[in-house]
C-alpha cells in the first residue's frame, strides 16, 4: 500500500467515487477470500456489509491506507464472529465431506502442478484449526504481515509466525497423507476407510 | 491426521511469500495457497451502495470546513460557559454582600472580598447568650430605671436592657466576641423580669410593681 492508496483513502473519505474504487478492487477480493473460510457462502453479504460499517465510521479512523487495511479486515472478521453467532452455525459445517477432498486426491506431482479449485482449497484449509487457518490466509492471501496480522486477530507477532507455520506444515501433512493413500493398491474399500478415518 | 513432512522456517517464509520452491512438500502447499489467492478485481464495478454510503457518510464541505465548524460550534459553547459562570459568580457575590450565605462559606467570602465590604458571617446567638451574673446587673438597673418612670412592664424591661456599655460593644467592630454580646431580648427579658425573692431592684419601685411581685412586696 503506497502513496496511490494513501490518495484514494482520502478522496474515499471526502466520498468520491474514484477512491471508493481503487480500495474496493484492491481489498475486497481478499477479503472476500477470507471471509468465505470463516462464513463460508455468506462471504459476500459480510464483505458488503464491511464496506458498509466502514463507510460509516471512516469519519473516526485515523491512519493510512496500510491501517485501513488492517481495519477493513478487522471490521470484517468481527462481522464474521457475529454472523456465526447469530446463525447458531458450527465450524463443522464448512468443512466438505470427508470423502469429497480424499477420493479426488491426486498423486503428488500432480497436486504440484495442478490448479486447485478455490472450494477445494477452503475445504482444505478448513481442517486446519481455526488460528492457524485465519494465519495463514491473513498472511498468505491478504499479504499482510505478522504485525498487521496480529492487530486483527488480537494476537502477538510471535504467536500469529507460529500458528502461520503450523497451519503450514498441517496442509502439508494432508497433502502427503493424500499422496500416500493415492499411491497404495487399489484396495477400494480398505482405501476407502482409510481415506475417512483420515480426513474426518 | 499424522506428523506429516516437516516444512522448514525458510520454506514456510517462501510459501507465504509466494516464492518458488524446488521441494514437492512446498510446492503441494503452494498449489494450495496459489487456489485461494484473490481473483483480479482490476475491472470489476464496486456496488452502487458502498459508493452511496461513502458519499453519504462523508464529511459536508470537506474536512476543512468541517474543522472550521467545529471551531465555530466550540466558541459558542465557550461563550455560554463564560456567561454561565459569570452569572453564577456574581450571584454569589451578591449573596456574600447580602451576608445570606451558609457560615462557612460566608466567611470564605469574607475573608476574600472583606476589603470590599463583604460582612463576616453572623454567628447563631442563642449558643451563646450571656446569662452570667455580670450581665444581669446592669440590665436590672437599666429595669429600674425603666420602673421608675412607670414602665415596669416585661416589655418594657425588655427594651431596657441594652445597657450603654452593651450598646457601645455591639456597635463596634464587627467581631465574633462583639456580636455573642448582642444576645436577643428574649432570653435577656426573662432573665431580668423573672422574680425572684430578695431582688432589690424590683421592689425599689413606688408601688407599681406588677402584679406577680405583689406577694412579696408586701
Amino acid at each position: 500500500m503506497g502513496a496511490e492508496f494513501d490518495a484514494a483513502l482520502e478522496a474515499a473519505r471526502g466520498g468520491a467515487a474514484e477512491g471508493v474504487a481503487v480500495l474496493w478492487r484492491a481489498l475486497n477480493p481478499a477479503l472476500e477470500r477470507y471471509l468465505a473460510a470463516l462464513v463460508g457462502q455468506a462471504a459476500q453479504d459480510i464483505a458488503s456489509e464491511t464496506w458498509l460499517q466502514a463507510a460509516r465510521d471512516l469519519p473516526s479512523f485515523r491512519g493510512d491506507a496500510a491501517g485501513f487495511r488492517v481495519w477493513l479486515f478487522r471490521i470484517g472478521r468481527n462481522r464474521a464472529i457475529d454472523e456465526q453467532r447469530r446463525a447458531g452455525r458450527r465450524r463443522e459445517e464448512l468443512l466438505a465431506e470427508p470423502g469429497e477432498f480424499a477420493g479426488a486426491a491426486p498423486d503428488a506431482a500432480a497436486v504440484a502442478e495442478e490448479r486447485w479449485g478455490t472450494d477445494r482449497a477452503l475445504a482444505l484449509l478448513a481442517r486446519l484449526p481455526r488460528e492457524q487457518a485465519e494465519a495463514v490466509l491473513l498472511r498468505s492471501v491478504a499479504g499482510l504481515d505478522a504485525n498487521e496480522c496480529g492487530r486483527i486477530l488480537g494476537k502477538r507477532p510471535g504467536a500469529v509466525r507460529v500458528a502461520a507455520m503450523r497451519g503450514l506444515r498441517g496442509l502439508a501433512a494432508m497433502l502427503e497423507d493424500a499422496a500416500i493413500l493415492e499411491e497404495e493398491p487399489a484396495h477400494e474399500s480398505s482405501s476407502a476407510d482409510v481415506v475417512s478415518g483420515v480426513f474426518r | 491426521m499424522r506428523q506429516g513432512p516437516s516444512i522448514s522456517s525458510r520454506g514456510a517464509r517462501r510459501l507465504l511469500r509466494g516464492a518458488p520452491s524446488a521441494d514437492p512438500h512446498e510446492q503441494r502447499v503452494a498449489g494450495v495457497l496459489s487456489a485461494l489467492a484473490p481473483d483480479d478485481a482490476s475491472g470489476a464495478e464496486v456496488p452502487e451502495v458502498v459508493l452511496r454510503a461513502f458519499a453519504r457518510n462523508a464529511p459536508v464541505g470537506g474536512a476543512r470546513r468541517s474543522g472550521a465548524r467545529m471551531l465555530r460550534v466550540s466558541r459558542t459553547a465557550a461563550l455560554k460557559a463564560a456567561v454561565v459562570v459569570l452569572a453564577l459568580s456574581s450571584g454569589t457575590v451578591a449573596a456574600a454582600a447580602a451576608d445570606v450565605l451558609p457560615g462557612p462559606a460566608q466567611r470564605t467570602a469574607h475573608s476574600l472580598l472583606g476589603g470590599w465590604g463583604v460582612p463576616a458571617p453572623r454567628t447563631a446567638a442563642p449558643h451563646f447568650a450571656p446569662t452570667s451574673p455580670a450581665t444581669t446587673p446592669s440590665a436590672s438597673a437599666g429595669a429600674s430605671a425603666g420602673a421608675g418612670a412607670g414602665t415596669a412592664q416585661p416589655s418594657a424591661s425588655n427594651t431596657a436592657t441594652a445597657s450603654p456599655t452593651m450598646t457601645a460593644s455591639c456597635s463596634g467592630p464587627n467581631t465574633h466576641a462583639a456580636r455573642a454580646h448582642c444576645a436577643p431580648p428574649a432570653v435577656t427579658s426573662s432573665a431580668t423580669t423573672s422574680p425572684g425573692p430578695g431582688h432589690p431592684t424590683q421592689t425599689a419601685g413606688h408601688g407599681h410593681t406588677p402584679k406577680p411581685h405583689s406577694g412579696s412586696t408586701h
